[in-house]
């Protein structure tokens, strides 16, 4: 596989302003990459840095070998684009905007747009002011399909969308995938994550903080370790353990909690040396995953893969 | 300021304020400072001569500072004014409406009410402050042309001017009630302009003086407050206030009961739609050639306000040459190479058909067209701060390509005017028997276009650097000057070089002479410098998410 998009130290600063700071990463050709971060992380900035929309203030952002702030015609002709909010026209029906849209681009596929609406079940008669969010998500996800595009950037697809339409997208980006197209998404819903993507970077403030695939995220995890005694017990005997990172006495002293990261080997025989009558341990979801790595604690070291 | 809907309307309002307030003003203030220079001519003179303008205003002592300021800019102040009035009325609701911002103000413990009464006053409150700076400049040319300082008759003169114009806005806010923001504020231009060339006719023509009773200007025009001895009327103004009141009245149970972010018309017109399969619709949209393009698209856009344009420029051409067919002898007789006629109508010899055609009908068609084109390309401005090209600049089409086709919805709207306005002098002129050689009036007609494509050219300039209204400010200051430099160059004696900067002044009076090409080359390469700029920028700097990412 090669790489179909590919930054180098990407940075964009509005003024004085973060904006991204020295993202470098690929994402290879047929693969699903979802984009991970909180609110203000910098998700937008890197798409529409990648759509030639901003222009990068050092490194640079290629799709498909080209430039995309040099080259950003050419680079359209690879992408389906959905932006994270959109507005167009108001008094236009979504008809009228697939129509247009399609007639900019060209090399629309008319009876795959019909598909697409009909899948969705979009009124296209409408107009784009009479539409709800969720139809307004349609059109934009129906424009950025409807030509069989090589990559697609999608800024939160499902925003907006109900359950039902949300499954028919998941069927479709699978569908995609299937065909060998690229997608790119960046999302805060991580079942939807799970549901379509291989790869997974997070950022926050800014920095990508990691990129892996989504079963080594976790891998990775924190396991919640609650070991039961039978007298009273001490929060010492597990704080040199290897892999604990912490570790609490509950209130009335039997009961220790401890967070561990790696095997549990260590952590089992400690616990047999101080006779426990019970172990339990509890796997993070993958939200209490990706929450560690967005919460405002201490910089985590940037990432470069 | 965001402390109530009233003061965050009103901080809404500031430039607006600002500008119309200076502006107009300054305007007021020019025919003052002006007036002593124009005194040369003989009163009788004068007063006969402007009779025949009655169209534009009230003729009464004109042969005074405050009778001249009255007969010149008063006429015309609350249609000016209206402009903004209709566009704020109309927005007034439905401007957040279809934004999609009135849902979030209206969820706050606030009545739809106490909202439209607060947007109410604010734009009342605006309105007044612009009559009060409009008061100040009026007092200062007062002092200007020597006469008594006025203080109760300019307040009368800018209030009563702002109160008529109030009355379009509550109108366009009454009309936005039922039908969209743009419909609205479309109709009430349209019901203004009409209201205007009635009070006009029925002024100028007495045998139709009836005609002046069904326009609410006539009620304004009961008080000339800046003429010397002139009484002050109150129960017109006050049956006017009493209309506004009405009228925006009218609003409120309409804004309070109906449904937010439909109109009725749409509603009226969708009822009996009959449901129509998505590939039907789609096949027949595929086929329409007005979405084949990011310039077909802007044309389609702006049609309906091309279209009216378009009609009033004719109308307005035509209706002058009708006009002057009737009165053509009794100028020739009574103008000659009247240095005073000179003087108003910018050194043309109006004693000639061709001249008094040209100071009729293109030296104010010329301010219309470029303010035509300005408008239409400030469209550009508006969707790169709303962000709706995200989109369109996400396609192949590249960003200087993007923009060189949406310059060519004003481009091309500016050449149907000219066409338009030929045409219709042409046919008016054939119709009534008046000589006019067709060649010359294509040469002046074929000459406005220049002065769109620089307008034009300004707005896409600036557009994305700064903010719509403000460019629309921008434009509004650089007409303007342009404009009072070549219309009153003879009276003030401006550095040649000044006026030379005057698009106005490079237009000339190609009825007269024929087209300058020298001139018209020079604003081409002006209107194409500007255009570059643009698009330069537009090309190299970030496009902005505008209010869809805010």
């Amino acid at each position: 596989m090669s790489a179909i998009i590919e930054t180098a130290n990407l940075t964009k600063r509005y003024g004085r302003h973060r904006g991204i700071v020295d993202l470098t990463f690929q994402v290879q050709a047929g693969e699903s990459f979802g984009f991970l971060g909180p609110n203000g992380a910098g998700k937008t900035t890197t798409i529409r840095t990648l759509l030639g929309f901003l222009k990068p203030t050092a490194g640079s952002a290629a799709i498909a070998g080209l430039d995309c702030w040099t080259q950003p015609s050419e680079v359209h002709r690879v992408i389906g684009y959905l932006p994270g909010e959109f507005t167009f026209d108001p008094s236009l029906t979504g008809a009228q905007i697939i129509a247009y849209l399609g007639n900019l681009r060209g090399g629309v596929d008319q009876q795959y747009a019909l598909s697409l609406v009909e899948r969705f079940e979009l009124d296209p008669s409408r107009r784009f002011h009479e539409y709800s969010r969720g139809n307004k998500q349609k059109v934009g996800l129906v424009q950025a399909f409807m030509h069989h595009p090589r990559l697609l950037i999608l800024d939160e697809p499902t925003s907006g969308l109900d359950p039902l339409n949300q499954q028919e997208f998941y069927r479709l980006v699978a569908e995609v995938q299937g065909q060998g197209a690229t997608v790119f998404l960046s999302s805060h819903n991580l079942a939807e994550v799970e549901h379509t993507c291989q790869r997974v970077g997070i950022i926050r403030e800014g920095r990508l903080v990691k990129v892996d695939a989504v079963h080594t995220l976790k891998e990775l995890q924190h396991y919640e370790v609650e070991v039961t005694f039978a007298g009273p017990a001490s929060p010492d005997w597990f704080r040199r353990v290897p892999g604990v990172l912490g570790v609490s006495l509950s209130p009335e002293g039997h009961r220790l909690l401890l967070t561990v990261q790696g095997t549990l080997g260590d952590v089992v025989q400690e616990a047999a040396r101080h006779d426990a009558t019970n172990l339990t341990t509890r796997e993070p979801s993958l939200e209490e995953v990706f929450l560690r790595y967005y919460a405002p604690a201490p910089a985590a070291p940037a990432v470069t893969v | 300021m965001f402390r109530t809907i009233l003061t965050k309307s009103l901080r809404d309002y500031r430039w607006a304020i600002l500008g119309w307030g200076l502006g107009l003003g300054l305007i007021v203030y020019a025919q003052y400072a002006t007036f002593a220079a124009t005194l040369g001519a003989s009163p009788a003179q004068v007063q006969k001569l402007v009779q025949q303008f009655e169209f534009f205003g009230e003729a009464a002592r004109v042969d005074t500072p405050g009778g001249f300021v009255t007969f010149k800019i008063m006429g015309v102040l609350p249609v000016i004014l209206g402009i903004w009035t209709a566009l704020a009325g109309a927005r007034l609701t439905r401007g957040e409406e279809e934004s999609g911002a009135l849902d979030i103000v209206l969820s706050t413990p606030r009545s739809r009410r106490a909202v439209i009464r607060q947007k109410l006053l604010a734009l009342a409150t605006a309105v007044a402050l612009i009559s009060l700076l409009i008061a100040v400049w009026i007092l200062a040319g007062m002092a200007r042309a020597g006469v008594t300082v006025n203080a109760g008759a300019a307040l009368t003169a800018a209030l009563s001017g702002g109160l008529a114009a109030l009355f379009f806005g509550a109108l366009a806010l009454l009309l936005a009630q039922v039908m969209s923001r743009a419909a609205a504020a479309g109709t009430a231009g349209g019901l203004m302009a009409l209201a205007f060339v009635l009070e006009g006719t029925g002024r100028a023509l007495h045998n139709a003086a009836v005609l002046r009773h069904l326009s609410p200007l006539f009620l304004y025009d009961q008080n000339l407050p800046l003429v010397p001895g002139s009484a002050i009327h109150v129960a017109p103004l006050l049956l006017l206030a009493a209309l506004t009141v009405l009228l925006a009245g009218a609003a409120v149970p309409l804004f309070v009961r109906r449904d937010i972010g439909r109109s009725a018309l749409a509603d009226l017109a969708s009822r009996d739609r009959r449901p129509v399969p998505a590939g039907q619709i789609m096949a027949r949209e595929r086929r329409d050639l007005w979405v084949r393009g990011v310039g077909r698209q802007a044309m389609r856009r702006q049609s309906g306000i091309v279209f009216w344009w378009i009609v009033a420029l004719a109308l307005y051409a035509g209706y002058f040459v009708t006009v002057a067919r009737s009165s053509e002898h009794q100028f020739q007789q009574l103008l000659g190479n009247s240095s005073f006629a000179k003087a108003v109508f910018s050194g043309t010899n109006i004693g000639t058909n061709a001249g008094f055609l040209s100071a009729l009908i293109f030296n104010y068609l010329q301010l219309l067209v470029a303010l035509f084109a300005g408008i239409l390309a400030a469209r550009w401005s508006a969707d790169l701060d709303a962000g709706r090209l995200e989109l369109v600049v996400s396609t192949p089409a590249p960003r200087s390509r993007v923009l060189l086709a949406r310059y060519a919805a004003p481009a091309a709207a500016a050449c149907l005017a000219a066409g338009a306005v030929w045409l219709a002098i042409v046919l008016t002129a054939g119709i009534s028997g008046f000589p006019v050689n067709p060649g010359h009036v294509a040469a002046a007609s074929a000459g406005l276009v220049p002065l769109a494509l620089i307008t034009a050219s300004l707005v896409v300039a600036l557009s994305g650097i700064i903010p719509r209204a403000a460019i629309l400010g921008i434009m509004a200051g650089f007409l303007a000057a342009s404009y009072l430099i070549a219309v009153l160059r003879t009276l003030l004696g401006l550095p040649g070089w000044v006026v030379d900067l005057s698009i106005f002044h490079q237009y000339g009076t190609p009825l007269l002479t024929g087209l300058n090409w020298i001139s018209v080359a020079g604003l081409l390469v002006a209107a194409a410098i500007l255009l570059g700029l643009g698009a330069w920028q537009f090309a190299a700097r970030d496009l902005d998410r505008g209010t869809a990412g805010s």
